[in-house]
């Protein structure tokens, strides 16, 4: 098999090695998304078990974007899944009364699950669109227009408050 | 609108922190930016002083390959995480250690500087880049090409703009062999001076001499006024790897 389609498999040293490195940001990031000290450790699990089924190209262009990208997936994956949804929900700490950026509850609750990571990037991260164009593996152009989306979607959002009130 | 604000997003920090964005445009314009936003210094001092949680991999290892966990733990593990009780033998390995790892195969092309530290109290870790250290706590470094061989060097950029040679100690430039991570022989002691400090390793594929590599270091310091954090590369012509620590007070 070519080594470019079939990665190294990665051993148990690469394992402790990575986590070592990088098991900090990954529980940093899950606990910023979900709020929960306990669900924050699940993912960190989840996200190293994925890393090893990866194999050694798991950091080819950027190990922080993988981490990154990876991190949000199964928290975004564990909201999503209806088995533990009550659960988080309850765990959830109340919204601050202001934030400087969306917080990761108002950015989920009805916000198109296609736009849902863009969202988190852009709004919880304030990260730049050449930044998450490299987490998600987009070209800045798409990551433009879905974007743009976002903003219509918010847009279409606030009318519709607007019109209620 | 491509940013919702002008500080550096934490993803960007993280990067820098890790040496992805060693040597470019992009870690140039950060270190500026951070150098004159106290919001910023604080989130990075927050990054590198962030808990590491402890080494939980039996469970990972045992979902992944859907096995019971390993019961016998690697030499590297030991190696890194001794407990109390072995501090002596630890010290030992950290002096001794040798190129007896698993052989490694990496990806093509890649380069990964590791750093491994001895606290004066005896504990040794696997640093982080950023990583906070003291005045006498020990040094030695582990690192690994992709590329079929190369030479290597060892710098250290200090915050009073002096350049020490880490590594080789001979004048020639260190040859490794790739696909396997080499701990080098050498280690050295962090002396008094505190602040921000850059390793930076330049690897060649051709040979080298040490004194070159620290005139070019010397060079990009000094038209850096002196401050690592603002040099972006040596010059050297060659791959170069950085990796920060924080001097501080013990």
């Amino acid at each position: 098999m070519d080594d470019k389609t079939q990665p190294r498999q990665l051993n148990r040293s690469d394992l402790d090695l990575a986590y070592r490195r990088y098991a900090g940001i990954v529980l940093r990031r899950a606990r910023r998304i979900l709020g929960d000290e306990q669900l924050a450790h699940d993912i960190c699990q989840d996200v190293f078990v994925q890393l090893l089924r990866s194999g050694a190209g798991w950091a080819k262009h950027s190990a922080i974007a993988w981490l990154h990208g990876t991190t949000t997936n199964c928290c975004l994956n564990l909201i999503r899944g209806n088995r533990r949804w009550h659960d988080f929900m309850r765990r959830l700490p109340p919204p601050e009364p202001v934030t400087p950026s969306l917080s990761a509850q108002l950015v989920l609750r009805g916000i198109p699950e296609r736009l849902q990571e863009i969202a988190i990037y852009y709004g919880l991260d304030e990260m730049s669109q050449e930044e998450i164009a490299l987490v998600l593996g987009l070209s800045q152009k798409t990551v433009s227009n879905r974007l743009r989306e976002l903003r219509s979607w918010f847009a279409g959002v606030d009318q519709k408050t607007a019109r209620n009130t | 609108m491509t940013k919702p604000s002008l500080c550096p997003s934490e993803f960007a920090l993280e990067r820098l922190r890790f040496g992805e964005l060693a040597a470019s445009a992009e870690e140039t314009q950060i270190l500026t930016h951070v150098a004159d936003c106290k919001a910023c210094r604080a989130r990075q001092a927050e990054l590198t002083t962030q808990v590491q949680p402890p080494l939980a991999t039996d469970t990972i290892w045992a979902k992944a390959t859907a096995q019971e966990p390993a019961r016998r733990t690697s030499r590297w593990r030991s190696l890194v995480w001794p407990s109390a009780a072995l501090t002596t033998a630890a010290l030992s390995a950290f002096l001794v250690v040798s190129r007896s790892h698993e052989p490694d195969i990496v990806t093509k092309g890649a380069w990964q500087l590791g750093v491994i530290a001895k606290g004066r109290d005896g504990h040794i870790t696997h640093l982080v880049p950023g990583a906070a250290l003291s005045p006498g706590d020990r040094l030695r470094f582990e690192v690994t090409t992709g590329w079929a061989k190369a030479s290597v060097a060892l710098v250290m950029l200090d915050s009073t703009g002096k350049v020490s040679r880490l590594a080789p100690a001979g004048d020639r430039a260190l040859s490794i062999a790739g696909g396997k991570r080499v701990l080098l022989d050498e280690a050295v002691q962090l002396d008094s001076t505190l602040g921000p400090e850059r390793i930076v390793l330049v690897g060649c594929s051709g040979t080298i001499e040490v004194s070159d590599v620290v005139a070019s270091a010397k060079r990009a310091l000094a038209a850096a006024d002196g401050d690592p954090r603002r040099v972006s590369s040596l010059g050297t012509g060659c791959h170069e790897e950085s990796f920060w620590i924080s001097k501080v007070k013990p």
